[in-house]
């Protein structure tokens, strides 16, 4: 493994100074799980490891006024499955958490260190795409908000800058009367990353008829795949079992997924139209539950 | 791993087989790939980096050219290592060349394997590198087949 050195600076402005004068050569640590591993295996160079483990402010979960949900990017994996706050707010997100890898990992990974490896075969960059999550990055050059959905744009590639740091994920809350499910499907063990996975969200009008449905499907290509066209076309239509199945046809038939060892191809194909209509079912069954609790 | 592609590229079968056979040309159509010299008739040796987001690899590399039949078939054998990453490359890689009318359509098949840490990530992540560096290396081969081919007094077709 190549000499670097780790620092530890005890701010977040701190951090940004590292980031902006070491560009490229730095590299922030979070849970590093991740970073670990690929720099043992000498596939990631970097001269400097910038540790967040002693900024402070970065680990909170809290709802702020206008009802969003704020998850620091140091909060552990599983501090976000066993919030009594996520779980009163947006429980699919406290479910999504908990469905990655093992417990073990769950204890040291964080929710930004998940987002910014970018690992294509990931849990909850579909989940976040779908709720309409935005990851917030600073810089000495400003603060901006980036949609989830066009975070990730390559393998281990996004789109950050060297010199910004992810400080929060920050999650609207669902509108009154919405479903929302993440289904993870596994084909080898249970620690396993997905074959793929489905996020759905079905927003319901009132009248059964769909104010919108969103439908994210994750780690079938390098990053998480959401048909834009299918899910405008089906606003307005009935919340039936037709509907469903049209969208899952369509995701089946527009996504090009890759091949791996845990899926083919075609086999991905398959189970993208199977787990599609599951997961929109599921939401409108939660959809259905809340519409008659309020 | 096996990688099969085929592209088509917009010139003839004879213009194309002249290009690919020119190394020095061909490979630099080759993304990542530098310092490429001839070692013999049928050797060539270079490097080749390998990025995917803000990971690197850097091979050292060995290509013969195992079988040559003008102006159809070609099979290489590519054969690298990287010192960082304690990674080996090794690839068989056929290609064949069918005229379609003044159009050439390339297939080939790759017979792929990498040991060490590059190797731990799975046949994706390789094999969507390899398909982003195939379509880069064909649009770089069509704009060098575009340009005013050499003089050399030879028809093509």
């Amino acid at each position: 493994m190549a000499e670097f050195a780790v620092v530890e600076p005890g701010s977040v402005d701190e951090v940004l100074d590292l980031l902006a004068r070491h560009g490229e050569e730095a590299k922030p640590v979070a849970g590093g799980t991740w970073l670990a591993l690929v720099l043992r295996q000498g596939l990631l160079w970097s001269s400097l490891l910038v540790s967040l483990r002693r900024v402070p402010g970065l680990a909170g979960i809290a709802v702020d006024e206008a009802g969003n949900l704020r998850l620091g990017a140091m909060v552990r994996l599983r501090s976000v499955e066993t919030s009594a706050l996520v779980w009163e707010r947006l429980p699919v997100v406290a479910e999504t958490y908990r469905e990655v890898a093992n417990v073990r990992v769950r204890y040291q990974a964080t929710v930004g260190g998940n987002l910014c490896d970018a690992d294509y075969a990931s849990d909850p960059p579909a989940l976040l795409a779908a709720l309409g999550a935005r990851v917030v990055a600073v810089s000495q050059r400003g603060r901006r908000e980036i949609p989830v959905r066009d975070f990730v744009v390559g393998h281990y590639q996004t789109v950050l800058e060297p010199d910004e740091l992810v400080t929060e994920v920050v999650v609207p809350a669902l509108p009154p009367g919405a479903g929302a499910v993440y289904l993870k499907y596994r084909t080898r063990s249970h620690e396993d990353r997905p074959c793929l996975g489905v996020a759905a969200v079905v927003v319901p009008d009132g009248s059964g008829r769909l104010a919108r449905a969103e439908v994210v499907v994750g780690a079938v290509a390098e990053r998480p795949q959401r048909l834009a066209e299918v899910l405008d076309a089906v606003v307005g239509r009935a919340l039936d079992d037709a509907t469903i199945g049209e969208i899952a046809e369509r995701y089946a038939a527009e996504i090009e997924p890759l091949s791996d060892l845990r899926g083919s191809a075609w086999y991905r194909t398959e189970m993208i139209r199977v787990f599609v209509e599951r997961a929109l079912r599921a939401a409108r069954a939660r959809a259905q539950r809340e519409g008659r609790r309020t | 791993m096996i990688i099969s592609q085929e592209f088509t590229l917009n010139a003839p079968r004879v213009r194309v087989w002249d290009f690919f056979l020119d190394v020095p040309r061909s490979s630099a159509c080759m993304a990542g790939v530098e310092d490429v010299t001839q070692v013999d008739e049928k050797t060539y040796r270079g490097r080749i980096q390998v990025k995917i987001g803000p990971l690197r690899a850097g091979f050292s590399v060995t290509v013969e050219l195992s079988e040559v039949q003008p102006p159809e078939r070609l099979v290489l054998l590519v054969q690298g290592d990287d010192r960082a990453t304690g990674s080996l490359v090794r690839a068989v890689v056929s290609a064949l060349l069918q005229p379609q009318g003044g159009r050439t359509l390339v297939s080939y098949q790759m017979d792929l394997s990498i040991r060490g840490a590059l190797g731990r990530f799975g046949g994706t992540v390789i094999q969507d590198v390899a398909r982003k560096m195939t379509a880069q290396f064909v649009e770089c081969v069509e704009r060098s087949l575009a340009a005013p081919a050499r003089v050399d007094g030879r028809q093509d077709g």
